[in-house]
């Protein structure tokens, strides 16, 4: 792309950017706070380069664990924020927030064909939204997909949850207690952490 | 000394590297191997790769958003 095309395209962009979080404040001035984060987020995620399917995929093709501890170590930090939320809910008698859900036969069905497709892809929704986002045209088909396998997964969800075991939700603080549960997640994840760590070095 | 080179313009992860490291395995020692990507995350794959194994590389900015990543086997 020719520089002063590309100069222009990027004024186009964020002047959208900037119209959308104006008609956000204008429809609701908490929307404001959300447009911020989801900017800032989209920035750490570029800047960053994660990618869930390298984290999941290197580990089997290239014996590559880098990407795997990335993600380790952000789902540690997203548990301490997460749980100081849980946390002051809970301790108010207010229900916890957070994405709580049943467990089941059609988890593993998901994570099988969403493994399959972020692999195949290149990419999974969040890696998808960042590689748009840098100006790779190619996963705008990516993006497709995402949304057809959404709505075909939540046309028949209820089928799988009927048809096959399934459980309550699971919220672990529910069945050990606050306590236990604050610290079997850090020694889960550590351990995990320190695992990568292990076979990395057996293999030089 | 052989030269080789690798179109992988419009491959994402991990197609290149794969290659890469398929084609580099039947190379001799001193032969290059070149790489032209417009794929960023494949630039760094390549790069931690190359520190893993020790290669020497050589990277070239082809165009805004296209690489060329070259390889000596030692």
């Amino acid at each position: 792309m020719k520089k002063n095309r590309q100069k222009r395209l990027s004024l186009g962009v964020i002047g959208f950017i900037t119209a959308f979080g104006l008609a956000a404040f204008v429809a609701d001035k908490r929307l404001l706070v959300i447009w911020g984060i989801g900017i800032a987020l989209g920035f750490v995620l570029y800047r960053s380069g994660i990618c869930f399917a390298s984290a999941f995929r290197d580990v089997f093709l290239f014996r590559d664990f880098s990407m795997t501890r990335m993600v380790i170590i952000l789902t540690g930090v997203s548990f301490v924020g997460i749980g100081i939320i849980q946390a002051i809910a809970a301790s108010r008698g207010l229900p916890v927030t957070g994405r709580i859900y049943p467990v089941g036969f059609h988890t593993a069905v998901g994570g099988v064909l969403f493994g399959f497709g972020m692999v195949l892809a290149g990419g999974c929704a969040s890696g998808t939204l960042q590689r748009i986002g840098e100006g790779f045209i190619l996963f705008l088909t990516v993006l497709l997909g995402i949304a057809a396998g959404s709505v075909l997964g939540v046309y028949h969800f209820s089928w799988w949850v009927n048809s096959f075991f399934s459980t309550d939700a699971v919220f672990i603080p529910d069945f050990i207690g606050w306590i236990p549960g604050l610290v079997l997640t850090p020694v889960l994840l550590g351990g995990l952490y320190l695992v990568t760590v292990a076979i990395e070095k057996r293999k030089r | 000394m052989a030269e080789i080179k690798l179109d992988m313009l419009g491959e994402v992860c991990p197609v290149p590297l794969l290659t890469a490291q398929k084609f580099i395995g039947e190379m001799k020692s001193g032969d290059t191997l070149s790489v032209e990507t417009d794929y960023n995350r494949t630039v760094r794959n390549i790069i931690k790769w190359c520190d893993d194994m020790g290669y020497d590389f050589n990277i070239e900015d082809k165009d805004d958003g296209v690489w060329l990543v070259t390889i000596e086997k030692k």
